[in-house]
């Protein structure tokens, strides 16, 4: 059984702001929630699937009966990978639709992690072995950015690359965090946070979130607004697997990446635009290799020079700024990924960053630490 | 042993590990070993993560490795700080912490140890040096 073309993004909105001292985190899932809906031309009613991250306080069961659905779902799901949760409902969502769980599928993420701090994730068996030594993202993710140098002569300048054309591209988002361009040089003279990776290496920390609805491929040629049709999604969790020949240079897309392909019936010559999860730089670069626009060792070449940048290079990526620049929403990047990927299939994106003809977009996400444990995942979707 | 400059979280310990951090107060590095195929994994528990097998045992292992990727944290309330992976002889790769203080001359390939030092008057936590 496949999901290809049976389920269809309908609706979308991301919140405008970027720190949400007013707004409490369930009025922020309230407020997204409504604006996808609104978008999509359907209203609360018609939602029977709700779907959310570890950034919904109490999960799906409380998130639901804040928001007044508790009277009227079908099929409801918590998943927590991270920010590549929202990634992965792509497919849980569309795999409801299609075993006929749902019609209409909500899924939300909001978060204010300056003013209210998200819980940090319960900890696993590792706990003992991992928990006092201070790992946080920037220096986990700086470890494999170490290890992936050593090996393939991947250099600062070429991690830069991709904060440069995210920069490019949050130009002309008037809601992007970061509008400033940044040249290499810039990255460069940025403080070290964690060698070998600058501040400028870093994502933004943002508050507010994002919302997404997914509906039957009848129901949203009902709604005229232009058609999103899933093709696939994969996932592939990766983990330190007892430490034997554990590879910090490869990250778990490099099983989901080509199953969404595989999946989806195209390659990567077919994608015109890619939402690339961006925590980091390294992370960019891994999952470029991983996905297979390039061989294993490759990405830093293949980075450079602009090769990212919507109307210059041949990948045009993260077209809204990314998370290096216009939003990472409560540590999370997988919505916003979700998010401009449906912008660019309708012909919604800024005209300066538009990918002319766009039919086919990737979708990925890294969550967890690209290091020590990670959910990966891909999609990939089309313009109807 | 060293006297640790700042405060750690009491170590989370349970049934499988207990062994480990009993050895490790004496300053020994216990290891498991998957005897269905003879490899080390870490971290030590009850069932091994490479074959599902329970047929397993506890060594004593030198600690000593090289280094396979570190970083150092700059920005730390605490003062900046190294992390890293340790690839133990003949053994796997582990996640350690360096030792307070080690932040300096960390170069993948160099040779390191695993050392434990007191972080409480209950508790020693597990570190890595330069050897």
């Amino acid at each position: 059984m496949s999901i290809k073309r049976k389920a269809c993004i309908a609706g979308i909105y991301e919140y405008p702001l970027r720190k949400c001292p007013d707004q409490s985190i369930w009025q922020l899932h309230a407020e997204v929630a409504d604006g996808a809906l609104k978008d999509a031309g359907l209203s609360w009613e018609d939602v029977d699937g709700y779907f959310c991250g570890g950034d919904a306080p109490g999960g799906a069961m409380a998130m639901a009966d804040y928001l007044g659905l508790t009277n009227q779902l079908t099929h409801y799901d918590t998943t927590d990978t991270g920010g590549s949760s929202y990634v992965m409902h792509v497919g849980k969502m569309a795999e409801a639709i299609v075993m006929g769980k749902c019609k209409v599928a909500l899924c939300t993420l909001a978060g204010k992690p300056r003013t209210a701090p998200p819980t940090p994730r319960v900890p696993g068996y590792e706990q003992g072995f991992e928990s006092g030594y201070n790992g946080s993202p920037p220096n986990l993710y700086a470890l494999a950015a170490q290890r992936h140098m050593h090996e393939f002569g991947t250099t600062s300048e070429q991690l830069a690359w991709i904060k440069v054309a995210a920069s490019q591209h949050a130009q002309y988002n008037k809601h992007a965090m970061l509008q400033d361009v940044v040249t290499v040089e810039d990255v460069l003279n940025s403080p070290m946070i964690a060698d070998p990776l600058h501040m400028f290496d870093c994502c933004v920390v943002s508050e507010g979130g994002g919302a997404f609805v997914m509906t039957t491929p009848e129901i949203a040629k009902s709604l005229g607004k232009p058609i999103v049709n899933v093709l696939s999604a994969a996932q592939f969790l990766k983990g330190q697997a007892g430490g034997v020949g554990l590879d910090l240079t490869v990250s778990g897309l490099a099983k989901s990446g080509p199953m969404a392909l595989e999946q989806a019936g195209v390659t990567v010559d077919d994608i015109k635009y890619a939402s690339i999860y961006d925590s980091f730089t390294i992370t960019v670069l891994m999952q470029i290799e991983d996905m297979g626009f390039c061989k294993k060792g490759e990405g830093g070449k293949f980075v450079q020079d602009g090769n990212l940048i919507s109307g210059q290079g041949r990948l045009p990526f993260n077209t809204d700024g990314g998370g290096l620049c216009n939003n990472h929403p409560v540590n999370r990047g997988g919505m916003t990924k979700v998010l401009e990927a449906v912008r660019q299939l309708r012909g919604e994106a800024h005209e300066k960053v538009q990918v002319p003809n766009c039919d086919i977009a990737l979708v990925t996400g890294i969550g967890g630490t690209l290091t020590v444990r990670h959910g990966s995942a891909a999609a990939i979707l089309e313009r109807g | 042993m060293v006297e640790t400059s700042h405060k750690y979280p009491k170590v989370a310990k349970n049934e499988e590990t207990k062994k480990f951090w009993e050895a490790a107060k004496e300053g020994k590095f216990l290891i498991q070993r998957d005897k269905t195929n003879g490899q080390l994994y870490w971290w030590p528990r009850s069932m091994s993560p490479l074959s599902h097998s329970f047929d397993t045992e506890w060594e004593e292992h030198s600690g000593e490795g090289t280094i396979y990727s570190w970083t150092v944290m700059r920005k730390s309330p605490t003062g900046p700080f190294a992390l890293g992976y340790l690839e133990l002889d003949d053994g796997p790769r582990v996640y350690v912490r360096f030792r307070d203080g080690v932040i300096d001359g960390l170069e993948i390939g160099k040779r390191a140890k695993i050392v434990f030092d007191k972080i409480s008057d209950d508790d020693v936590y597990m570190f890595a040096d330069l050897i």
